[in-house]
């Protein structure tokens, strides 16, 4: 069924639902991540690479299914889900809870047991922070005032902070950048976003004193590494130092595989598959490796942010600001920890980590934003954030 | 242009710029630890595929003369144990693996560290009481009792405790002048603290096997060493020694044994175990270019002294090197080398037997009655050393020096001090033959030349520069006209100064330096390169003074009796007789095979030579001559030498001495004379000597009662052990 008008032939009807669009691009970036994930993870551990590729299926099959849930679903679970994140995290910190089900590891309480898996409440949270913000900031009389940025700042700081109690400070730290990207996103006034990134900054270093001794350490054997100082490098900057030596040592086009085994068997790196696999992909594929590894990234983050101009109304547009924020995010604070130029937090390379329930949630997010990017608006929607010259 | 765009657009445009922003600053940091350290991170991080072992070396063997073994390296087996079972730590860590093994992994990384001590604290006993059982089994192994073992683990555990105190004091001194007082110094286990100990060192083959058959059982615990010992194989020698050649107040008609528990120790020396700051800093095993196979490690054996010291760099083996991969194959090799072997000059059993001559149990080094010793007590335990020198080549036969570190009667007597070599003491008359043939080589003595003795060599001055018969005791008698050979033989005084006089100064103690006197000899035993003085001679300097004093006359004449400001070593006297015999070869004296030297003609007339020879033939064959008869007393008198079949040429001296103190409190007694005797012999017929012995007693007396029985024991020693001999 089609219209003529004026300017041509309309169709009446179109699908709610577009087959050729970037979600597709973010899906492949993804998977591409996590195979390449799968890969760096079986240089030193083969066992745990195939149980990441089954994860990994499960994430993808929960992103498809998240993929099909309607947008306004989401907008009205929002703040439930913000409250039960809230909960769940207040749960892991509530004293004899017995450890069966908050896993205890390294005498961090991050986990819950749920039987076949462990899973992070704090990662739920980030999923549960994005929606609830975005829920929040699709009004302008909340994003062109102040005091709409100050609830905003009053909606972030609850999971921070409990998270951070954790303890988990880079997972409360990529709070900071997804608050802030799509408070820019959504137009808020820069003198405004001045004056919460003054008291976002207030608001870290007056968490300083919470962070455990290991935290501080950590810091302060970042500190000293950058400043060329070699005395920490065999106790609190021992893991630091290995790291850059061994992203170091694949030079420019990487050491290969064998030799990547051998070198790592030789020199233990902690967390190599883990929160350091940046640093076995810099060794095995060098320079030009990791370079392509963001890339992918790169990709995927611009397609979230196609996924963003592709709809008009206000929450998915957020929503996918958000969520691609978080990645991107995520993906350059645990970069610039194997690197030595942010403090070591145990934070994973999302995609590519080995971790259940990180692959699982970054899968959902790739979820949502597929979701995003496959719906058409309703023809009669109303561009959000749609003023121009305005002052900003 | 953008402000066709609308806001959200160029939201996006501003986000993506910071995130290029952000990747292009990872990016750079990317590139300077791949592109720009990468090489050396590489190499880094390559070091540790490798591993490198070191091959333990050997020292070399230390042979005498006829290739008996003095000092080898042994093997032999030593048990260490692991530090934190000496420590008792080990009981500790397994009884809170058995904890957590009781409690599970999961709830063991649950609980607080208070609440992991108790827990530990309840698997502790049978652990601790597990630990006593096994160092139980330990003391039943080995035989020791297991209070010898504790005390033994006691000392480890102390020391142990000591170093790492000290290592930690020095450590954090050097991080507080790094970085003050800003960082807090954290001490970690030294590498005494990681590594297993020696507890039962030099065990037998039967306990070794015992203990690596235990080993087995107790994984990895016991470490049964294969240590490398130094070992002197023969330095406990038994010698017979026939007594019925002895003077006759001391003759008998049986031989006696002596034990001798260490021979020419003091020649070959020893190792030490204990590798001193001083080694690795002179030559260190890692150096700044890396390492060197010979270098010094903890644990090496260094020589501390004699032989083992001064031949260190022959003796000190190279370490071999291996390097392995992680799979402990072999990527390469660096063979070990053992250190060179040395055969010394020395003959060990003639040693043995001159150490035997020289011991108490024999008593000829003791003061006698018949020694006729003006301040000594009879009995007192006499000082002294021997050399015997192989005339052609120069070579030390033997060398002793009384007391031995045996000799606990004289412990103050310094016994670490090698008299032999390393004693200096006044030449007195032995120096004559060596004037006699300087003079006549410098023209200024014919050989048939007449000196008359008249007593006393200054005209006015009768209580100074006398012959030494021209005394109250001898009733004041002379010695008339002399010929030379005639005035050696009785050793006249008078006839020297004379000779001192027409040779001068200047001439005099060349001619004594050209004889090796002031050159440093004991160094050039064993190190052909050595540099230096030994001794003292008058230097330009007192020349001048003396000169200016007008002293030079009197000191003239003194020196050419050997008396006045010259200090020699026996070795000296006998290796500037040697070169006498050799009609002025000079030749250092060598204690390593190998280093005998060309001659170097010292320029002496042959004439000379024959003429200082015919007097020293005479001095021990003529009736008359000095070093002739024993003249116990009035009555009785009998040859000084009792060999048969031996051609003899020798010299006595009696030289004045500093104050003799027999301990460093007692009073020092004066107006006493060393005692030289130097021998020369040859088999019967022979016309030139073949072997020198030079024999010095400290403050002994008379040169040819005190010294003159000694060299003749110590002939009858060399013919025991073959020299000598007449070669058909």
């Amino acid at each position: 069924m089609s219209i003529q008008t004026r300017s041509g032939t309309k169709r009446l009807h179109r699908s709610p639902f577009r087959t050729i669009h970037v979600g597709w691009i973010i899906f492949v970036g993804a998977f591409v991540l996590m195979l390449i994930g799968v890969e760096a993870i079986s240089t030193t551990r083969p066992d745990t690479a195939s149980r990441q590729l089954l994860l990994g299926g499960v994430g993808m099959i929960c992103a498809i299914i998240v993929a099909c849930i309607p947008q306004q679903r989401f907008r009205q679970a929002s703040w439930w889900l913000y409250g039960a994140a809230i909960l769940l995290l207040l749960f892991l910190l509530i004293p004899g809870v017995p450890d069966a089900v908050v896993h205890p590891r390294n005498g961090a309480r991050r986990w819950l047991n749920l039987g076949f898996i462990d899973m992070q409440p704090s990662e739920l949270a980030k999923i549960a922070f994005v929606l609830a913000m975005a829920s929040h900031l699709r009004f302008k009389s909340h994003y062109r005032s102040f005091k709409g940025l100050l609830i905003a700042l009053f909606v972030a700081i609850p999971p921070m902070f409990l998270i951070v109690l954790e303890p988990d400070l880079g997972t409360a730290m990529l709070f900071l950048p997804a608050l802030l990207a799509m408070l820019i996103a959504a137009g808020a006034k820069f003198k405004h976003l001045l004056a919460i990134g003054l008291l976002s900054l207030i608001t870290a270093s007056a968490m300083y004193p919470l962070l455990r001794p290991h935290q501080k350490d950590r810091i302060q054997a970042l500190i000293a590494q950058a400043q060329g100082d070699t005395r920490f490098q065999q106790s609190i900057g021992y893991q630091g130092a290995r790291a850059k030596m061994l992203a170091g040592a694949g030079e420019a086009a990487g050491v290969g595989e064998s030799m990547a085994i051998e070198l790592l068997d030789a020199n233990h790196l902690p967390e190599e598959h883990n929160d350091m696999i940046f640093a076995v992909i810099a060794l095995r594929w060098g320079f030009w490796g990791a370079i392509g590894t963001w890339g992918i990234y790169l990709i995927l983050g611009l397609g979230g942010l196609i996924a963003a101009v592709g709809g008009k109304d206000p929450f998915p547009r957020l929503v996918a600001v958000g969520l691609t924020t978080m990645i991107i995010s995520q993906m350059m604070i645990n970069s610039a920890m194997t690197m030595g130029v942010a403090p070591i937090t145990g934070l994973t390379l999302p995609f590519v980590s080995a971790g259940g329930s990180s692959l699982v949630i970054a899968w959902l997010m790739v979820g949502i934003l597929f979701g995003i990017a496959l719906r058409r608006d309703p023809r009669m929607t109303r561009e959000g954030f749609h003023f121009t010259g305005e002052r900003e | 242009m953008l402000k066709n765009v609308i806001l959200f657009h160029r939201r996006l445009i501003v986000l993506s710029t910071l995130c290029f922003f952000v990747l292009i600053l990872l990016t750079v940091q990317l590139g300077r630890l791949t592109l720009m350290q990468g090489e050396q991170s590489l190499q880094q991080a390559q070091a540790r595929l490798e591993k490198t072992l070191f091959l333990p070396t050997w020292r070399g063997r230390i042979l005498d003369r006829n290739g008996i073994v003095i000092a080898e390296d042994v093997a032999s087996y030593a048990v260490a144990i692991d530090w934190d079972v000496i420590t008792g730590d080990r009981a500790i860590a397994y009884a809170e693996q058995d904890a957590r093994a009781a409690l599970g992994h999961e709830r063991w990384k649950s609980i607080s560290s208070e609440e992991r001590e108790a827990i530990v604290d309840g698997y502790l006993p049978a652990r601790l009481e597990e630990l006593e059982q096994f160092w139980q089994v330990i003391s039943t192994a080995s035989g020791e009792p297991r209070g010898d073992i504790e005390l033994r683990l006691e000392m480890i555990r102390a020391e142990v405790e000591h170093t790492a105190q000290v290592v930690w004091a020095a450590q954090e001194k050097a991080h507080r002048k790094e970085y003050g007082d800003a960082v807090q110094f954290d001490p970690r286990p030294i590498r005494e603290q990681t590594q297993p100990h020696v507890v039962l060192p030099m065990v037998s083959d039967d306990v070794g096997i015992a203990f690596e058959l235990l080993s087995e059982q107790y994984n990895g615990v016991i470490h049964v060493e294969h240590a490398r010992q130094r070992s002197y194989p023969n330095r406990t020698q038994e010698v017979i020694v026939d007594q019925s050649t002895l003077p006759k107040p001391m003759r008998k008609y049986n031989a006696i044994s002596v034990e001798l528990d260490d021979v020419a120790d003091l020649i070959v020396g020893e190792v030490r175990e204990d590798v001193w700051a001083e080694d690795i800093v002179s030559k260190p095993f890692r150096t700044s270019e890396g390492i060197d196979l010979a270098g010094y490690r903890i644990g090496d054996e260094v020589g501390k002294r004699g032989l083992e010291y001064s031949l260190e760099k022959q003796l000190r083996g190279k370490r071999g090197k291996v390097v392995l991969n992680r799979k402990n194959e072999e990527l390469s090799r660096v063979p070990v080398e053992g250190g060179q072997d040395v055969r010394m000059t020395l003959d060990i059993k003639l040693q043995a037997r001159i150490e035997a001559v020289l011991s108490r149990e024999l008593g000829l080094m003791e003061v006698k009655d018949w020694h006729r010793n003006a301040k000594l007590a009879v009995g007192s335990p006499l000082r002294g050393a021997v050399v015997v020198l192989d005339v052609e080549t120069s070579e030390i036969l033997a060398m002793a020096s009384t007391p031995a570190l045996r000799d606990e009667e004289d412990a103050y007597g310094y016994p670490w001090l090698n008299r032999a070599a390393n004693g200096l003491y006044p030449p007195g008359s032995i120096i004559k033959p060596l004037v006699l043939a300087a003079a006549i080589s410098d023209g200024v003595l014919q050989q048939n030349e007449s000196i008359d003795c008249a007593g006393h060599y200054f005209e006015h001055v009768k209580d100074s520069a006398r012959c030494w018969i021209y005394r109250d005791q001898y009733k004041f008698r002379t010695h008339g006209l002399l010929q030379p050979v005639e005035a050696i033989a009785r050793s006249c005084n008078i006839f020297f100064y004379e000779l001192g006089t027409r040779l001068g100064f200047e001439r005099l103690l060349f001619w004594l330096q050209q004889f090796g006197m002031s050159k440093p000899i004991s160094a050039l035993m064993t190190n052909k390169s050595a540099r230096g003085t030994q001794g003292h001679i008058p230097s330009l300097v007192d020349i001048e003074e003396l000169k200016n004093r007008g002293a030079i006359a009197f000191e003239t004449v003194s020196i050419a009796i050997g008396q006045g400001a010259l200090t020699w070593s026996p070795l000296h006297a006998a290796s500037a007789y040697a070169t006498l015999a050799r009609g002025g070869g000079w030749k250092s004296p060598s204690l390593v095979n190998g280093m005998s030297e060309e001659e170097v003609s010292i320029g002496l007339d042959p004439e000379g030579v024959s003429l200082a020879l015919a007097g020293l033939k005479d001095s021990v064959s003529q009736r008359y001559g000095t070093g002739s008869r024993l003249r116990f007393n009035a009555d009785y008198e009998e040859p000084t030498f009792n060999a048969s079949g031996i051609e003899l040429w020798g010299k006595t001296g009696t030289a004045e001495a500093p104050a003799y103190k027999l301990h460093a409190n007692s009073e020092p007694i004066t107006g006493l004379d060393h005692s030289w005797f130097l021998v020369m012999a040859a088999p019967k017929g022979e016309e030139q000597p073949q072997i020198v012995v030079a024999v010095l007693v400290e403050h002994g007396g008379s040169g040819g009662r005190v010294a003159g029985p000694i060299a003749n024991q110590i002939l009858h020693a060399l013919r025991s052990e073959g020299y000598l001999e007449l070669t058909e």
